[in-house]
């Protein structure tokens, strides 16, 4: 695989792509949990390609396995703020602004697993905004959901990238979530960026992958 | 399938049932108030709970980093090597390895040498419960890995990842991740290992013995072999039983599956590439497990050869031992095996419909683990005594004695294959009406067979390596390569004994490959 690809501070890029092209790879070399055999990943001009994940200043949102079953809610975004869990008052009202902010207020005692598969998500999310990491990494968390669920998850995912400020790349396998929710998309074969443009624009071209991925021929 | 099933789950109740039946009556004429007030009924009890506690909490103690290694480490050359070493003890008989680790921490063994070349005068007693625990260590380390390392690669690749972007350090990795983890695998790993010891007889047998180093497995035997008080054996056995039924309401469904470890998956990646910290412990854990494991085999295997070239051996009599080891145990494992399949089968079909059903086949089929095999042994060694005369009684004894030890075992490892071939055929069939002897020569055999193959060599293994079945039946008419391995090792006869088993070890191994190959097809190969 080779991958290059750019992306301005503040944008919601998607990706999309056949299974198998790449795209979580791409994101995990970002993310930092897989390292690239040759090149380099810079953000805002500093080269983050030898640092660790916990250090990169992105964070991941996984499609599974985001939470500790044995956890409380309260406890898992607490953890973005303190791996080995020493809250204090500051930051206990920190992560309840943050349950605030993905609308689960008052859900701080329960245990993921008396949550709804969305729940659990925004829970999740509650936990990246605590780690104020300026780019936000979506690997496909949302593929679980419904249709509505999902539109309600990019919706939030907006908003708060609105506010706050972040840079958004989103791995998804459906189309309509790219049109929905990213200004830009990048379309990925064969480990390879073969396009990258305004969501519309990629979903529309006649690109020949971009054709037998999507199906149809362009309107 | 249903009546077939039903036939054998009254068989297994039937000859558990007599045996126990057997046991009772004949200890209602022991001195029962006596022996239970006896200091020796009090030491037996101490002892066996002494040497299986041991035996659990270094066996766990070493396993857990062994396993954490393995986890941690998932591609290095020899991987797959190295856990196939750890599942060599499944069918390795008792007394090879006894033999080995004689021949490794004996007074006269590898250590002892290195250390006297060292400069160090050593000569370790291998005998006593330090001998014991050694041995269950042996065997019981590896059936800790192989029921711990599941429990690592049940924590999802995203789980390490989240420690990873959240910067969790070592500690809080261990207490977040895999402390709760081991807080389901380790109680089940423990109970698994501390039963299995409990029960332990041919190692005890052989490394301890007497009042002071007995487990009541080898107090029956002796109480029967060696003094013929069959009301004290009946008791002692009883007794034994019952501190087996308790351990094991304990541990509950640990056992079977669990003392085979099947939900074991080899090799995948479970540990992200690279960031395993400690990569110089992990292999130091590694190659220790390797060379403890690996020593004793090794030691037979030469001592072996050297035996076989200088010893003056009585050719014919090994072959003869042979012989009866074979003629033994094969029919025994295919036995069990027609035992266990209609009971696995008619499992599967009644799972959907009728659970309880279902329930009840599973706990037939691992009854026998529940009734120690000495009790069982001897309720049989009485009944039969009644019935049937001389040889045909030594040779019906052994083979039926294995028979019914072999059943839970061959069960608990066709169970996952019956299971997972009703599931996806199952409608199928009834869709397209076909059942019964087309449905198994059609679409059953041919799936299955490559389980049938291993569940059948494996029953033959445990069965060759057998010492309580031929110990209680056989003599010197019915004497197989185990109990000339026992005599050998008894008398100190150690050329002798090196011969024996390094026979013994190739014929386990030769007959476990060529019943799998045979019974299992190319796939199994």
């Amino acid at each position: 695989m080779r991958f290059d690809l750019a992306v301005e501070l503040g944008a919601f890029l998607a990706i999309i792509g056949p299974s198998g092209a790449g795209k979580s790879t791409l994101l995990s070399l970002i993310g930092g949990f897989e390292r690239p055999l040759g090149g380099r990943v810079l953000v805002d001009g500093v080269d983050i390609t030898a640092m660790a994940p916990a250090a990169r200043p992105c964070t991941t949102l996984f499609q599974d396995h985001n939470l500790f079953a044995h956890l409380t809610v309260e406890k898992n975004v607490g953890l973005g703020l303190d791996p080995g869990l020493r809250l204090d008052a500051a930051q206990r009202a920190e992560v309840a602004q943050a349950l605030a902010d993905v609308g689960l207020t008052g859900f701080e005692q329960r245990l993921p697993g008396q949550l709804s598969g969305g729940e659990r998500q925004r829970v999740a999310i509650a936990r990246c905004l605590v780690r104020h990491r300026p780019i936000l990494l979506l690997d496909e968390p949302f593929a679980a959901l419904g249709p509505g669920l999902r539109r309600e998850m990019l919706d939030l995912v907006r908003a708060l990238r609105d506010r706050v400020g972040l840079t958004v790349l989103m791995v998804t396998h459906d189309p309509e979530d790219a049109r929905y929710a990213a200004d830009r998309t990048a379309f990925i074969a064969s480990g390879r960026v073969v396009l990258v443009d305004a969501t519309e624009r990629v979903l529309e071209s006649s690109v020949p992958d971009v054709r037998a991925y999507l199906g149809s021929s362009p309107e | 399938m249903r009546i077939a099933s039903l036939f054998v789950a009254a068989l297994l109740i039937a000859g558990i049932g007599a045996a126990l039946l057997m046991l009772f009556t004949q200890a209602g004429g022991a001195d029962i108030a006596g022996l239970l007030r006896s200091v020796y009924l009090r030491r037996v009890l101490e002892f066996t709970l002494l040497q299986a506690g041991l035996s659990t909490a270094i066996s766990i103690a070493l396993g857990v980093p062994v396993a954490r290694a393995f986890a941690a480490e998932s591609t290095f050359p020899g991987r797959r090597l190295l856990l196939g070493l750890m599942s060599l003890p499944i069918v390795l008989p008792s007394l090879v390895a006894v033999f080995g680790i004689v021949a490794i921490y004996g007074q006269n063994g590898v250590l002892a040498s290195l250390l006297r070349g060292l400069g160090v005068a050593a000569r370790p007693d291998i005998y006593g419960l330090g001998g014991v625990v050694l041995a269950h260590v042996f065997f019981n380390l590896p059936l800790a890995v192989r029921l711990l390392l599941p429990g690592w690669q049940s924590i999802p690749l995203e789980t390490w990842r989240l420690a990873a972007q959240l910067g969790m350090p070592g500690w809080a990795r261990f207490r977040l991740i895999e402390a709760p983890m081991l807080r389901r695998y380790l109680p089940q790993a423990a109970a698994a290992i501390f039963l299995l010891c409990v029960g332990s007889f041919a190692i005890v047998l052989a490394l301890g013995g007497g009042p002071g180093a007995a487990t009541f497995e080898v107090a029956v035997f002796e109480a029967i072999r060696f003094e013929f008080d069959p009301p004290r054996a009946a008791l002692l056995a009883l007794c034994g039983l019952a501190l087996n039924l308790a351990c094991l309401t304990l541990a509950q469904q640990a056992v079977g599956e669990a003392a085979l470890g099947t939900g074991w998956r080899g090799g995948g990646q479970v540990w992200p590439v690279g960031w395993s910290r400690g990569r110089l412990q992990n292999g130091l854990f590694l190659l220790t497990a390797a060379l403890f494991v690996l020593a004793p085999v090794v030691a037979t295997v030469t001592d072996g050869i050297a035996g076989l070239i200088q010893a003056r051996l009585n050719w014919p009599a090994l072959a003869r031992a042979a012989g009866i080891s074979l003629a033994l145990a094969v029919p025994a494992a295919f036995a069990a095996l027609v035992l266990a399949l209609p009971l696995v089968l008619a499992e599967a079909a009644a799972r959907a419909r009728n659970p309880r059903r279902a329930g009840w086949l599973r706990v037939i089929s691992a009854l026998p683990i529940a009734v120690s095999p000495m009790a069982l042994g001897l309720g049989w060694f009485l009944i039969l005594r009644l019935v049937v005369e001389g040889l045909p009684r030594a040779i019906l004894g052994v083979i039926l004695l294995n028979t019914l030890m072999a059943v839970p075992f061959v069960a608990a490892i066709l169970r996952p294959a019956v299971e997972r071939a009703h599931h996806r055929h199952e409608r199928l069939c009834r869709a397209l009406g076909i059942a019964g002897w087309r449905r198994w020569r059609l679409i059953d055999w041919p799936v299955l067979r490559p389980g049938i193959g291993m569940a059948a060599a494996l029953a033959a293994a445990m069965a060759l390596g057998d010492l309580v079945g031929i110990g209680l039946f056989g003599d010197a008419r019915l004497r197989n390569l185990t109990l000339l391995l026992y005599d050998q090792l008894g008398a100190y006869r150690m050329e002798g004994a090196a011969a024996t088993a390094l026979l013994l070890l190739l014929l386990v191994f030769v007959t476990y490959q060529g019943i799998e190959r045979m019974v299992g097809g190319r796939a199994a190969a």
